[in-house]
């Protein structure tokens, strides 16, 4: 469909500018494209003139022509019906002129976008790009073949035009960011992430941290007849209570203690490191499997022997108060053949864990899970054949900014060398502004959603690079369920319309008035000590002469 | 039309929609015409025959010029003024008032009724000696009439050719429409808050 002519080059080298009646309704964020002959390589290796359609994005929209102002000076009177009366045409008054930015003509060879660099000429139409271009052309993966993950379809699109698929395989090993501010629909878009990775043609091994319980629904999975695969694969869902969830002692590092510790002195650090190197060396026995009471105790030989009694007296009960909860215990533990599977989704609820806690159990995870993967790929002995996606709400509790987390060593490991070992990452968050720069920018597919608060805008700016300003705009005022995709995933950024969940979605906020009303309609009402006013004492004598 | 005041007659034009007319003086009609007849303002029509259809043109009184021949000759005559009728009748007879009609549409008429106005430029010309005359008021209301709504499609034509006085006319047919068609108020107020804006800001 023809939407418009173009009147001029843009103000950058890359776009151009056209114009197009009222009628159009081109939106920001809608694909173009104008056909031009390039220079394309064909199949021989002869340089080749070939008629391409050239893509373009709609960056900006100015209106050109309209009423004037003066023609709505009155609310109760239409522009329109002012016109009318002036013999002025009604009809195709509004004109715009749109900007649009180059994305390019479509390299079959390459599987991505080439960019002519050159802007069309004065005159030149402008079509509407077709929903079969779009949907094959804008993400790289062929929805009917494995690895394809149903995402929504285009913003800008009637519903149920256009069907947009994601590569799995792509943002499941180069990472992935789901940023967006409360109730935009984060963990919904997840979740739908989630359900198309569990799906028969991908089965993957999905270990989901969940600090608000939001994920648990995803168990209607293993009854739903659509994630039933024709060979008896049927996805499982296993959710791990907070008071399931433990770090065997021996799995902590030393460097972990310290920081469990609450500041310890140098004296205190040297007791500590020579004791559970002693330990961790197993010449006292099964260095698997180590106590608090062995620490302690192995700290009180330490310092005899070092002369520090008086520190080893003082990591006693920084011991005790350090390891001494639920969360630590000497042989429990999360095993990875418990935690990981192929077609198997666990949910680790932290609801209860305090931020630390919390902090601490991924660190170690991931180390294990790191160590694991490395192990198999040199091709040694490992827990984990098979690679493993790892999705973390609440992201920046992990990676904050200003580093405060025992977890963020490891992710930053796993972000930067994940992609070789086969583990990737997806972080969820509200606060983008509040995540490590460097975790936020190694996330290279970006879900990005509703952001109103100007700090996490500034952050997504910075942390997501190949997403243009024109989209980045939009970011306060989309609703619920539409996001701006983009990233490595994708061969260019674009609006999209999260689907919607075949599993139903749990991280509705509360009914506050409900559940006060229920409350206070539960509780007993009736004020004591009430009398009738016949009953009174002394009510007898009110009618008396005072 | 019930009233069919004959006020004057075309003497030449200065465009296709301009045209001057002659008014009428007490010695070209017995019944000439009111000076309220030809005011500024005043809309006319000039009924002509165009293809076996009668149709009228319709215009307003966007100017008046009077014209005496007499004025600069301060010489001696041989007459006394009252006797210069007698010996110098020529004189007296060029005495005139011409006003400046802007054409503003036509409309087809029949049983001497407007029954399908058009504000657009007419296709034809008036001539020399055709009759104007003075446009009932039911039939001013009912040329601005169209699809059952009061239009002022000429409003630009007018402010072409009337210049300066454009914005004075406006309101003043935008007053009468106003009075006539109280249901229309609020969008003619929409026009008339418009002219007087854009006649009035712009002089400042």
């Amino acid at each position: 469909m023809t939407v418009g002519i173009v009147c001029e080059p843009g103000e950058q080298a890359n776009e151009f500018v056209f114009v197009t009646p009222d009628d159009t309704e081109l939106k920001t964020g809608e694909f173009i494209f104008y056909e031009s002959s390039v220079t394309v390589e064909n199949d021989d290796g002869d340089l080749v003139e070939e008629k391409k359609k050239i893509f373009a994005r709609v960056t900006s929209r100015e209106q050109k022509r309209g009423f004037p102002d003066n023609f709505m000076a009155d609310p109760g009177v239409s522009p329109e019906s002012v016109a009318r009366r002036l013999g002025i045409s009604t009809e195709g008054v509004d004109l715009y002129k749109i900007t649009a930015t180059i994305i390019g003509y479509f390299d079959e060879k390459l599987g991505d976008f080439t960019n002519p660099r050159i802007v069309p000429q004065p005159g030149t139409t402008i079509e509407l790009a077709s929903d079969t271009d779009l949907e094959e052309y804008l993400t790289d993966v062929d929805p009917e073949e494995e690895g394809s993950a149903r995402i929504g379809e285009l913003l800008h699109r009637p519903p149920g035009k256009t069907q947009i698929d994601l590569p799995i395989d792509n943002f499941a090993s180069t990472h992935l960011s789901v940023l967006a501010s409360t109730g935009s629909g984060k963990s919904y878009t997840s979740s739908v992430l989630i359900e198309e990775m569990m799906q028969p043609d991908s089965r993957a091994s999905i270990l989901i941290a969940d600090p608000h319980g939001e994920y648990g629904s995803l168990q209607e999975m293993e009854t739903d007849d659509r994630f039933q695969g024709d060979d008896g694969y049927s996805p499982e869902v296993k959710k791990i209570k907070p008071e399931d969830i433990h770090i065997r002692i021996s799995e902590l590092t030393v460097s972990d203690l310290f920081s469990l510790l609450d500041d310890p002195s140098d004296a205190q650090e040297q007791v500590l490191a020579e004791a559970w190197d002693e330990l961790q060396s197993g010449s006292d026995g099964n260095s698997e499997y180590i106590s608090t009471n062995d620490l302690q105790q192995k700290c009180q030989e330490v310092g005899k022997e070092k002369g520090l009694e008086s520190s080893a007296r003082a990591l006693d009960w920084r011991i005790e108060k350090a390891l001494g909860g639920d969360l630590f215990h000497h042989s429990k533990h999360l095993s990875l053949p418990e935690l990981l599977q192929p077609g198997r989704c666990t949910v680790l609820q932290l609801d209860t864990l305090d931020l630390r806690d919390q902090q601490m159990l991924l660190s170690v995870l991931f180390r294990k899970i790191n160590h694991a993967r490395v192990e198999h790929v040199k091709g040694r002995d490992s827990e984990l054949d098979f690679p493993v996606f790892t999705l973390l709400e609440e992201g920046h509790r992990f990676a904050p900014a200003d580093g405060d987390a025992r977890s963020l060593g490891i992710l930053g490991t796993i972000l930067s060398e994940g992609r070789k070992f086969g583990i990737g990452v997806g972080i969820i968050s509200q606060r983008p502004s509040k995540i490590d720069d460097d975790v936020l920018s190694q996330c290279k597919t970006q879900i990005i959603m509703q952001i109103q608060n100007p700090l996490d805008q500034d952050a997504v700016k910075k942390g997501v690079e190949d997403v243009g300003e024109d989209l980045l705009d939009e970011l306060p005022g989309l609703t619920p369920g539409q996001a701006i995709i983009a990233g490595d995933s994708v061969n260019t950024p674009f609006l999209a319309q999260i689907r919607e969940r075949y599993t139903s979605h749990e991280a509705e906020s509360l009914p506050a008035t409900e559940l006060w009303t229920d409350a206070w309609n539960g509780q007993d009402t009736e004020p004591s000590g009430l009398t009738e006013a016949d009953e009174e004492e002394g009510v007898e004598d009110r009618d008396a002469l005072i | 039309m019930t009233d069919n005041t004959e006020i004057g007659k075309i003497i030449g034009s200065n465009s296709h929609i301009d045209y001057i007319c002659e008014i009428y003086t007490e010695r070209m009609r017995e019944n000439s015409p009111n000076p309220t007849d030809y005011e500024f303002g005043e809309f006319v029509y000039i009924k002509k025959t165009i293809e076996n259809q009668e149709c009228a043109f319709i215009g307003v009184i966007y100017d008046t010029q009077i014209v005496d021949p007499d004025q600069g000759r301060t010489g001696p005559r041989l007459a006394q003024p009252e006797e210069q009728n007698v010996f110098q009748p020529s004189y007296v007879d060029e005495k005139q008032i011409l006003t400046g009609i802007a054409i503003l549409g036509h409309a087809d008429l029949e049983d001497g009724e407007i029954v399908e106005a058009d504000h657009s430029i007419p296709r034809w010309t008036l001539e020399v000696d055709d009759v104007v005359r003075k446009l009932p008021e039911d039939q001013v209301v009912r040329f601005h009439e169209l699809n059952d709504e009061l239009h002022l499609e000429y409003y630009q034509r007018i402010v072409d050719v009337a210049g300066g006085f454009a914005e004075d006319i406006l309101s003043q047919i935008l007053d009468q429409l106003k009075q006539k068609r109280p249901e229309e108020a609020d969008a003619l107020d929409v026009i008339q808050k418009n002219l007087e804006w854009e006649t009035k800001m712009e002089g400042m």
